[in-house]
This record gives C-alpha cells, structure tokens and sequence, in this order.
C-alpha cells in the first residue's frame, strides 16, 4: 500500500498499517494470544477428553481388583 | 523519588529499584536450592553412587523442578519485568504497594512450597500429577505464587501505561522492552492456566471435592509447566537484544522482524505445551500434529528469525566498527572479556545447537517416540532452560549488580571465566543425557537397575560411558553455577559500592556507526552460522528418523 493510501482524508495524520498497530497494542495482542491459546490447545482439548469413552466396567473392576 | 544513573543516565524510580532487587535476592536463593538439589540428583541418578534413599530422591527431585523451573525464572522475570517497564522508560512504578504485595504473594508461596516438600509432604514431583496427593499447603503455596506473579505481570502492563501516558515512551516500545511485554502476555496465559488447575486440586486436596479428572489435570497443567518455559524464551531473547546493544552497540538488523517474531511467540508458542501429551491417549493425534507442528512451526520460525537477528545485530556492529576481515573477525574481536558478552553468545549457541535441535525433533510425534519420557528429554531442557535462559540471565546480572545494587562485582576475573565454566559443564551433561535417552534410559527413575524387581533390563553397556560424562559435566556445571551465586551474593551483600562511572568494571558501548554497506550483505559470517546450524539440524533429523526405523521394523 503506498504512503498516500495510508493517509486519511484529511492529509494529516498517517494511518497505520494494521500490522504496525497491532504490535503497538499489547492489549490486542494479549486478547490475540489468548484467543488462539484457549481455542486451540484448551477447548479443543477439553472437547477431546469429554469425548473420550469411559473404560468398560469390566475392565475397571479387573483393573481395581486384580 | 528518583536517582540518575551517572553510569547510563536512565532516571531510576526508587521504589522500582527496591523491588528489582528484592525479587532479584529471592531468584538468586531459588537457584541456590535448585543448584544443591542438582548435585545430589547427578549423583543419585548415576547407579555407581545412587546417593539419596528412593523418598528423597524423589522429594529433591521436585524440590529442584520447582525451585529451577518455577521460582528461580519467575522472581528474576518480575525483577526484569520492573526493570524494563520503569528503567528503561523514565518512569516511575505505578503501584509500589502493590509490587510488595506481589512479592509478599510469591515469597509467602515459594516458602510454603519448599518447607512442605522438605518436610516429605508433597512426594508428587513438579507435574503433581493427580491422584498424587500432596499436602494442602503446598497447592495453596503454587496458587498464592501464580497469584503473586500475575499481579507482578498486572503491574508491568500498568507501568506500560504510565509511560505512554506520561509520554516517556513513543508509539512503539523500545525492542527489549517489547520483547519483556511478549513475556508478559505469554505469563498471563500461563498463570492463569495454573490458577484453573491448582484451584480445583487444591479443593481437592482439602476433601471438598471428590476428585479432579486426570486427563482434564493433565492437559491443564501443561499449560502451566510448559507456557513457563515460553516466558523465559521471550524474556532471555529481549535480553539477547539488550546485551547486543550494552556490549558492542548494536540495534537489530530488522527491528520490524524482529518484533513480528515476538508476535508469533505470543500467539502461538503456548500451544507447543502439547509435546507433553503426545503419548496421552486423552487427546486426538489430530490435536497433538495440529498443536506441535503446523501451528507452532510458526514459533519455531521466530525462534529462527531471532537466532539469525541477534548475532547478525552483533556481527553488523561489529563490522561498523571496522572488523571486515574475514568472514569471522568481527567474531574473534567481540568482547570476550565481558561475562555478560560471553555469557550470551554461549547461551544463543546452547539454546541454538543442543536446545532447539533437540526440541523441533523432540517436538514431532514420530519421533518423540523414541524417547518420550526418556533422560534425553531432560537433556533437551537442560539445554535450552539451562544453557538458554539460566546463563542469559546469569550474564545480564553483571550489570545488574553495578547499576541496580550499585555494587562492584567481586573476584572479576573469576567472573570472566565462570560462563565458560557453566557453558562447557552444561552442554557436556545436556549431550549426555541425550544419549543416555536415546539408549532408553528412563527419566525420574531411581533404580534402572530394577534390583528386587519381578523383570530386569538390560542396557547397552555403552550408556556406562554417557554416565560418567554427564557426572562430569554435572560437577563442571555446580562448579560454574556455585561461583556465580558466590561472586553474586559477595558483590551484593559484602562487595565495594559503586561511586561513580570509574568503579563501572564493564562498558556500555556508544551505538555502532551508521555505515553505508551498499549491495553487501550485512552479515555474511552469520549466514555461514546459521547454514551450519541448518546442516546440523539437518544430521540430527535424519539420524533421528534413523533410529526410528530401526527400532520399529515394518516388514
């Protein structure tokens, strides 16, 4: 993008790019990081265990009482 | 109230640099305890000693976990966090109350873990993997230290804050700086994963809940154990960046890069902690190739673009300064009499050649195979939390004992040599114990001779060899660690003041000049670096794939 479609109407201020803002806001990026944090490894994760079938009763008890 | 640095300028907050130095006291003490667990770990583990009795041995192994891992990196990441936000900005600490209630948290934490593993009532190793069972005390320690940390990470963004507002800082945080801020964020991620599993566990504990789901605990806590490590990597590179300008004048070669590479760590490194459950059968293996591979190459390949940036900002300084002979000049005429230089630049080729290697293959689920729960995973932390970050941060606090304790550092030429000690003792017990898993040995594991057991095992009489390396390298390593932590606590509580810029032992140099390079390329010896560092990760891979083939024939 050049330097004249990054400025605003008004010709004043020099808009930023959006990766240049996005390093400039450590809050988006907090909100960001954990975001994909959460959604990848924890959700995801504990959507898999609950999916997980409990072991069969007769295997638990041979295991309990061997 | 403020003081200026007659040694750099900086306007330092007094009450910042009050707590900067307390956090510091308590890392130095944490890794006094992890230090002194190691020893009696090296020399329990090798069979020919076998030390401690099986409860203690187990007891310091989780003594040295959560001093090494947790308590020693967490109090100096707070202390640098400080430093960072209030220092290096001009600006004064938003909240010194709350920065002793922070500390008051996370000391009144660290205590109350320590005394109740000692006293035998928390066997449970640093993962306290449920249903192990600890004392109440001790979950209710870890969660007033995660709570305690946090608060310290609340107060770095609020200084943050202050600086902008104030107008001490422009648009952009300065690189090292930023890189703390990536820290932060990824410490938030991480205490708060530890405040989610230690609450129910400690309920638990207490006999107020049933029970904690062992999969849920498991994946959960990862987060914690493994997340921990991703602050100390961000935190040791800004530091990376910071010794590059203190010590040659160097500014990165691409600051632009350099902060997306900080970016790319924020968002996805904390997904790396998936290595850890490669073998679970809780989770799918669509899950752990999506969360160590394909999204988290993307943290691999920060990793890379900082191994690459760091000693090219060094390198291209270097050169400004008139060291063009030669693809290594600029090498040879680094400042290698600077413990702080010296320790870096081992810690970037550790953390690099043993640490990394080891943990992009490591990281893969075929490959992980061959030595999941293994001592070469131990190997492989060794060298990048050890190697990596312990020494990076031992290097930076030679100049933290002049400028923030305002102390002459003891017994200098020591200090001169004691990097190299570490590093060479280190690597050797890291190598070590990468054979000795790639052999089979089982990592915390008291007797591998199985003695009374209703099965043996018998290992390639080789390992014999690797033992006594790794003892070796072990006693080099206590040896390097002991005099850093003596030279420390020497200078800070015994050693000479500093009164002025002629008691200053290290430099801070003047940025290196701007030179006009035309078409050559800035950094010609680095790329030389980085091939041979592609052609050893190159070997290793192969070897490793190697390996797997032959322990798991398909016909």
């Amino acid at each position: 993008m050049s330097e004249d479609q990054n400025t605003i109407s008004n010709g004043e201020q020099p808009k930023k790019a959006f990766l240049h803002g996005l390093l400039d806001n450590y809050f988006l990026m907090l909100v960001l990081g954990l975001v994909v944090y959460a959604l990848s490894y924890c959700i995801w994760g504990v959507i898999e265990i609950l999916g997980t079938q409990p072991i069969p009763d007769e295997i638990k008890q041979t295991l309990l009482n061997p | 109230m403020f003081r200026t640095c007659d040694i750099t300028g900086f306007k330092v907050c007094l009450a910042s640099q009050k707590l900067i130095r307390i956090n510091a006291v308590f890392a130095v003490v944490s890794l006094l305890i992890a230090v002194l667990g190691a020893i009696l770990l090296v020399f329990t583990r090798w069979q020919e000693v076998h030390l401690l009795s099986s409860p203690w041995y187990y007891r310091i192994l989780t003594l040295h976990g959560l001093n090494a891992l947790i308590f020693w990196i967490v109090f100096f990441e707070i202390a640098g966090l400080y430093f960072g936000s209030t220092v290096v900005l001009n600006t004064r600490f938003c909240s010194p109350l709350l920065g002793w209630v922070s500390f008051i948290l996370m000391a009144g934490g660290f205590i109350m873990v320590d005394v109740m593993v000692l006293q035998g009532k928390a066997d449970v190793l640093m993962t306290s993997y449920v249903p192990l069972k600890a004392h109440p005390l001790y979950y209710l320690g870890i969660i007033l230290f995660a709570v305690g940390a946090l608060l310290g990470v609340g107060l770095f963004f609020g200084n943050l804050v202050k600086a902008k507002r104030e107008g001490n800082v422009g648009e952009s945080l300065p690189l090292f700086t930023f890189g703390l801020m990536a820290a932060a964020i990824i410490a938030v991620m991480t205490l708060l994963s530890g405040a989610v599993v230690y609450v129910p566990t400690f309920l638990w504990s207490l006999g107020l809940i049933e029970s904690v789901d062992s999969a849920w605990y498991r994946l959960i806590w990862w987060g914690l154990g493994h997340s921990s490590q991703q602050i100390n990597v961000a935190a040791m590179i800004a530091i990376w960046y910071l010794t590059a300008s203190l010590t040659v004048g160097g500014n990165s070669v691409n600051e632009k890069v350099s902060r997306i590479a900080f970016l790319l760590y924020v968002l996805f490194i904390c997904i790396a902690s998936a290595h850890h459950l490669l073998v679970d059968p809780a989770v799918s293996s669509t899950w752990k190739v999506w969360n160590t591979s394909y999204a988290m190459y993307l943290a691999v390949l920060a990793s890379m673009i900082h191994a690459f940036a760091v000693p090219a900002t060094i390198e291209s300084a270097q050169r400004r300064k008139g060291y063009t002979n030669g693809l290594f000049e600029w090498f040879a005429r680094a400042p290698w009499g600077n413990p702080a230089f010296s320790s870096v630049f081992l810690a970037i080729i550790g953390f690099g050649f043993i640490g990394g290697i080891t943990g992009v293959i490591y990281g893969m689920e075929q490959t992980n195979i061959i030595v999941h729960n293994t001592m070469a995973i131990v190997g492989h932390f060794k060298g990048t939390v050890v190697l990596g970050t312990t020494l990076t941060f031992m290097g930076i606090t030679y100049y933290i004992i002049p400028l923030i304790f305002r102390k002459k550092i003891v017994a200098f030429k020591l200090a001169k040599i004691q990097p190299w000690l570490f590093f060479f003792g280190i690597a050797i017990l890291s190598v070590s114990m990468i054979a000795l898993g790639m052999f089979g040995v089982p990592r915390r594991h008291w007797d591998i001779t199985f003695s009374g057991a209703i099965f043996s095992h018998d290992f390639n009489p080789v390992i014999g060899i690797f033992w006594v390396l790794m003892v070796l390298g072990g006693v080099v390593a206590f040896l390097g660690a002991l005099i850093w932590l003596l030279i420390v606590v020497i200078s800070v509580f015994f050693g000479p003041a500093v009164n002025g810029p002629e008691d200053f032992q290290l430099s801070i140099a003047e940025p290196a000049p701007q030179a006009d390079h035309g078409h050559k390329f800035i950094a010609p010896g680095t790329l030389v670096a980085s091939l041979i560092f592609m052609a050893a990760l190159l070997i290793f891979f192969f070897l490793n794939w190697k390996w797997l083939s032959a322990i798991w024939e398909i016909q």
